[in-house]
């Protein structure tokens, strides 16, 4: 049938399927800029687009719905490469982070503003009410929307966006654009979906019906006789290579206890067969012509129902270890269908009793601890599984360039992909090229390589480029999860609340396979003991092996799950002692320069080191939050069924692992004395390559614009362990500074020859010179001489940056929340977020990490919950269902602000920032809980029922 | 959606109907699209028959009726001034602009979904549902299967000028809600007189609430324990919501019991 519509202002007359969507037509018409989170369901909005000045969402139209009417795209809104108003007002404010929702954003103020000019927050939220976004809090779009509407009619208007730091530095601490920012606002092509070449496969996976079952015979002959089906893989004819999914640095902590397919599923969604074909109508055509047959065994879904002494062996498998075996290794009645697990050390594991792994440790003596308490507290906190929800699902494409494997990925770790791939398909790594694309949304579920294997080995078998993304639902059931916990928590102190024991017995459900399944539970420990000073601490940790969906790494790394129990406790065991919350904190709080003895057993999968604690602002996070929130003083609500309490929480993380992680990065002097930055460092839109810019820019001396970057590309820049464990701005961001001091060096020195003057005279000016006593030289002109025939060379460095040196930063969160007693219903009045990151590097990107960090920990207290039938079959496996928090769950009065320290090991001063924000809500919630209506919550997601049946109000 | 399906855009509402008709369950009308487009839909069309240039979307206040064409989206519903303040609260209950900017009113009926935002309170409201050649209830349409082609809703004015309050709990804004109260009271000598109320949600199917309307009946607005305990029993006798879990019976009086009481409040 024939559509005639007018798309960005020029008519269109188009011949069509009438089944084609108009997300469809508008590709083939060459609009890029329309995403996909939900598989048109429309929950996501993230394909917006205007249908005669109206937001609507285009994965529920058809193209023939358009017939007649005028359809705009963010294309419209550019003229050339200049931003509109909207556009320029969003990368100023600092909204734009992964950049995936970001058009949609910009289409629904568009409309908004032609309705309002100069909107109010009511306005704002309704506008972007139906377009999600998972990495910014939204908080900051009230902002940005009102500096567009101002920007409409006066171009050059410009407002403070953010608070700025260090008046001794140029760039570093000030608000910049983001240097990603023009682009993805644009709407242009940045994505791994976007550099699909024409004639490329498509990859789909059959998943298993089943959590627990033997894959007793697979027929795929039907499958393969389908015109245009061009490989189908199961585990008969898959690579017989264990190896772990996990992104972390070799050798990793995690079990190699999985093949790319299996002769057994462990969940539901596990893989069964891959079939790749011409188009994903024939491949999923093929899919469905695949007959399998299970032996159903029972699942194990709980943490009692896997350490029951009758419980399913989920790996019934051999065990290798590359060094250190244990004595007596039970190899006893393995089942050979269960393949084997290679450890690289020993992690305590024991599969024989579903153990994943499992660490005690601690400093002092527990017991004497407890004998010197006057009172003794103890109790179990829970938490659920929660996925990641990046709005950017897992996507890979895969294509041959000569004799090479070319991987187009959405990864944070695109040195540990090419490792792992290399593994999997048994080739050499310098057969592999992985490009890390603009990744929409990490959080941890894209640490690991969870697509990237098969459509590699497919595309390495074959030939043949190879796309392959995973649906919603797929998301949902195969990606990553944060693990779900119980954890207890026993305490003593003395009568004034000063702690002489703290004992956490954390016992973590890791899921079918091991990924994490050491480091994310410990981690629950690690970023939440160290926050009290005691002399007597004990952690056991626990994780054990089921069939539940993946879990795996997530914003937080397990502190979240630590935190709410550890924070809880402490609030509960003051309630008990008659001592406010924030007294009681403040007596055992850790502080600057104290000495943290408890890290000597917190080493991942290593022997750990006590480190002292070189900057802190937690003290003043906690002042600054108390008086924000009126702290002690009791409100009142009109509505008597209504009760208010307040709650805080204090947090803690890392800044990249020490001894651990390593950063590369080169920085190399061009002819007219700009530069050129190759960072190893994956930006996942958090704004590391802005980060690593200006570490540039600020050490050299010169304007941010005259430096480019080339980022997390594993042919072109240098070795970088990824983005995960809070390392980019510590360990990315220094290794960009040790480069620029290494490019200062030569540029003196070059200078030092051309001037004839000693080089500890010379120093460098703003903008890009060199100057001495007796003359100032340009870069252009330092560099031009230098690649001349009688020059050094081009001026170039680079640099290695590892430590030993830890950066903790700190943070407190306090919240108001209102509680119905009569429904139960909990709303978050205000929330204020005050977090110590050092030195900010770009302050209105992190008060954006804040923002997100803290909306989806409000969302996982309040209603993000994965849940599971009796059979291990996921039941919400949709954004909608699975519920995330749009712009209407946002706290009315939501606070983020930035507590400045100056740390002796971060890079002019920093520290990381958006981890630590996912540590704060569920503990400051369930304290203000219990403030308003007396009841403690002590597991996830604090519902509406949870909170009726412990006010007794239902059975 | 089916690979292969026939477009249709008839330019009657007599062609419409004839399409349907000969196309039986393999056709479907679409207006908006925003469910039947949807990956949630649970069927497939081989025809679509649009609506788009032959229903109404017009809103208007007669004499004694409210009119609304079927086309109509919900943010229209919203936007017009005459709007009863319970209908547009109930609209905005769709809590993305994206998709209240393009479901209409008529797909929403015809959806038949027992978690329609719009359908309490459309119930509580009496309202009337004109089809082509035919006009019925909403009770009796929502309580049958059909295949209507929807033109246009119509609220008695006498409905809409009586109070109301509508009350709903959801978890969070992107899901629909788990239940939704609306109710129309009238207040003569501070009893309650003629109460009317409607429920839906997704955890049970739209409808009237007669038996606990009655029960309201006759009970003093300012007797609060009273209105509470009458409500509590009501709903537990109510035959239709014997399936209900402790948590939502419990929330369901209790919703009642405000949407009432802010029915009292907001009372014109």
């Amino acid at each position: 049938m024939r559509v005639e519509f007018e798309l960005n202002g020029i008519p269109q007359s188009v011949d069509i399927e009438p089944s084609l969507s108009l997300g469809d037509l508008l590709k083939k018409q060459g609009v890029i800029s329309i995403r996909n989170g939900c598989d048109g369901q429309g929950s996501c909005g993230v394909c917006s687009v205007l249908i005669d000045g109206k937001t609507v969402n285009s994965c529920l139209l058809l193209a023939a719905q358009v017939h007649g009417k005028q359809v705009h795209t963010i294309e419209y809104l550019s003229h050339h490469r200049e931003l509109s108003a909207i556009q320029s007002a969003f990368v100023d404010a600092g909204v734009v982070q992964c950049g995936y929702c970001t058009p949609s954003m910009v289409l629904a103020t568009h409309e908004l503003l032609q309705r309002h000019a100069n909107p109010n927050r009511a306005q704002i939220k309704d506008a972007l009410s139906g377009i999600f976004c998972r990495c910014t809090g939204y908080e900051q779009y009230y902002l940005a929307v009102q500096l567009a509407a101002r920007r409409v009619r006066d171009p050059e208007f410009t407002t403070p966006v953010a608070p700025e730091f260090r008046d001794d530095l140029r760039v570093v601490g000030k608000v910049k654009p983001k240097v990603d920012g023009p682009r993805l606002v644009r709407g242009e092509r940045a994505f791994v979906e976007d550099r699909l070449l024409p004639g490329s496969c498509h990859l789909k996976m059959l998943r298993s019906p089943h959590a627990h079952a033997y894959i007793t015979d697979i027929d795929v002959s039907a499958a393969e006789a389908v015109p245009g089906v061009v490989l189908v893989v199961t585990h008969k004819n898959a690579p017989d290579v264990f190896y772990n999914q996990a992104g972390q640095g070799f050798p990793e902590p995690s079990p190699y206890d999985r093949k790319l397919f299996g002769e057994k599923v462990r969940h539901v969604g596990d893989r069964v067969a891959a079939v790749v074909a011409e188009t994903p109508e024939i491949a999923e055509k093929a899919l469905k012509k695949i007959n399998v047959q299970y032996e159903i065994l029972p699942p194990v879904l709980s943490i009692e129902e896997a350490e029951a002494d009758t419980a399913p062996l989920v790996h019934n498998s051999l065990q290798e270890y590359v060094v250190g075996e244990p004595e007596g290794l039970d190899q006893s009645h393995v089942d050979p269908r269960d393949g084997k697990i290679i450890y690289q050390f020993p992690i305590h594991a024991n599969p024989r009793k579903n153990i994943a792994a499992s660490v005690s440790g601690g400093i002092g003596d527990i017991e004497r601890g407890f004998e010197l308490a006057d009172h003794i507290f103890e109790q179990e906190y829970r938490t659920s599984q929660i996925q990641c929800t990046p709005v950017e699902p897992h996507v890979v494409y895969t294509r041959m360039e000569g004799n090479r494997l070319i991987v187009h990925a959405s990864t944070q770790v695109p040195w540990h992909l090419r490792r792992i791939v290399a593994r999997v398909l048994g080739i050499k790594e310098n057969r592999i090229r992985v490009i890390k694309e603009r990744v929409g949304g990490g959080f941890g579920a894209k640490q690991d390589i969870v697509l990237e294997e098969v459509a590699a080995y497919c595309t390495w078998v074959t030939g043949r480029p190879v796309f392959f993304r995973f649906t919603r639902e797929e998301e949902f059931i195969a990606s990553r999860t944060r693990h779900p916990m119980k954890i207890k928590i026993k305490l003593g102190a003395k009568k004034d609340g000063k702690l002489t024991a703290m004992k956490m017995d954390l016992k973590a459900n890791t899921g079918p396979y091991g990924a994490h399944c050491l480091t994310v539970p410990m981690n629950g420990c690690g970023k939440s003991l160290p926050l009290f000073l005691c002399d007597h601490v004990l952690f056991n940790v626990t994780s054990y092996y089921s069939n539940i969906p993946p879990t795996g790494a997530y914003q937080g790394y397990g502190a979240p799950q630590g935190s709410f129990a550890l924070q809880t406790a402490i609030a509960e065991f003051a309630d008990q002692l008659g001592l406010d919350h924030l007294e009681m904190i403040e007596k055992n709080r850790v502080h600057d320069g104290s000495m943290l003895e408890i890290l000597r057993c917190l080493g991942e999968g290593r022997e750990g080191v006590s480190q002292a604690v070189s900057s802190c602002g937690l003290g003043p996070a906690l002042r600054r939050g108390a008086e924000l929130i009126q702290w002690g003083k009791r409100e009142e609500h009109n509505d008597p069924d209504i009760q208010i309490g307040k709650g805080l929480s204090t947090v803690q993380q890392g800044s990249g692992l020490p001894g651990l992680d390593a950063a590369n990065a080169t920085v190399s002097l061009l002819g007219d004395g700009t530069l050129m930055l190759l960072s190893g460092g994956a930006d996942l839109g958090t704004g590391l390559d802005t980060v690593t810019t200006k570490m540039v820019a600020e050490v050299l001396h010169v304007p941010m614009e005259d430096v480019s970057l080339l980022s997390a590309d594993t042919d072109t820049t240098p070795y970088d362990d990824g983005a995960y464990a809070s390392s980019g701005t510590f360990f990315s961001g220094s290794a960009a500074m040790k480069a620029a001091e290494g490019l200062k060096r030569k540029i003196l020195e070059t200078a030092s020859a051309m001037l004839g003057e000693p080089l500890e005279d010379l120093f460098l000016e703003y903008p890009s010179r060199v100057v001495g006593s007796t003359g100032t030289l340009s870069f252009e002109h330092i560099s031009r001489h230098a690649q001349s025939g009688t020059g050094r060379g081009q001026l170039s460095a680079t640099a290695n940056f590892t430590t030993d040196k830890a950066a903790f930063p700190y943070g407190a969160h306090f919240c108001q929340v209102a509680v119905h007693t009569k429904t139960g219903e909990i709303t978050i009045q205000k929330y204020y977020a005050l977090q110590d990151c050092g030195t900010p590097i770009n302050p209105e990107l992190a008060l954006g990490q804040m923002y997100g960090g803290a909306l989806k920990t409000i969302g996982h207290s309040l209603f993000e919950e994965l849940v599971l039938d009796e059979h291990g079959k996921c039941l919400n496996p949709n954004l909608m269902e699975y519920e995330v928090p749009m712009i209407g769950d946002v706290p009315e009065d939501f606070k983020a602000e930035l507590i400045e320290t100056n740390d002796p090991f971060g890079p002019f001063g920093s520290k990381s920032i958006a981890e630590i924000s996912c540590n704060g809500a569920a503990p400051a919630i369930a304290a203000a809980i219990h403030d308003a209506v007396g009841v403690w919550i002590r597991s996830w997601p604090f519902t509406a029922e949870k909170v009726l049946r412990a006010m007794g109000r239902i059975e | 959606m089916k690979s292969t399906i026939s477009f249709h855009r008839p330019e009657s509402l007599h062609e419409a109907v004839c399409l349907k008709r000969e196309n039986g369950h393999l056709a479907a009308y679409i207006s908006g699209g925003t469910f039947i487009n949807s990956s949630d839909h649970p069927q497939e069309y081989e025809h679509l028959i649009s609506l788009e240039n032959i229903v109404s979307n017009t809103l208007s206040q007669r004499k004694d009726k409210f009119e609304i064409g079927a086309n109509c989206t919900f943010q229209q519903l919203i936007d017009f001034p005459g709007c009863p303040q319970i209908l547009a609260e109930s609209a905005l209950l769709i809590s993305s602009r994206n998709i209240r900017n393009r479901a209409t009113l008529g797909g929403h009926l015809a959806s038949r979904l027992s978690r329609g935002a719009l359908l309490p309170a459309l119930l509580a409201l009496n309202t009337t549902v004109h089809g082509v050649e035919q006009e019925l209830s909403l009770e009796a349409y929502l309580n049958a299967e059909n295949d209507l082609l929807l033109t246009q809703l119509t609220l008695p004015l006498h409905s809409i000028s009586r109070a109301a309050g509508l009350s709903f709990y959801r978890s969070s804004t992107i899901r629909s809600c788990s239940l939704i109260v609306a109710a129309l009271t009238s207040v003569d000598e501070a009893c309650f007189t003629k109460c009317r109320i409607g429920i839906g949600g997704t955890v049970t199917r739209a409808m009237l609430l007669p038996q606990t309307a009655g029960a309201v009946n006759g009970l003093s607005c300012r007797d609060d324990m009273a209105l509470n305990r009458r409500i509590n029993n009501s709903v537990q006798s109510e035959p239709e919501l014997q399936g209900l879990d402790s948590f939502h019976s419990h929330m369901l009086a209790e919703l009642i019991f405000q949407a009432v009481k802010k029915s009292v409040e907001v009372s014109p």
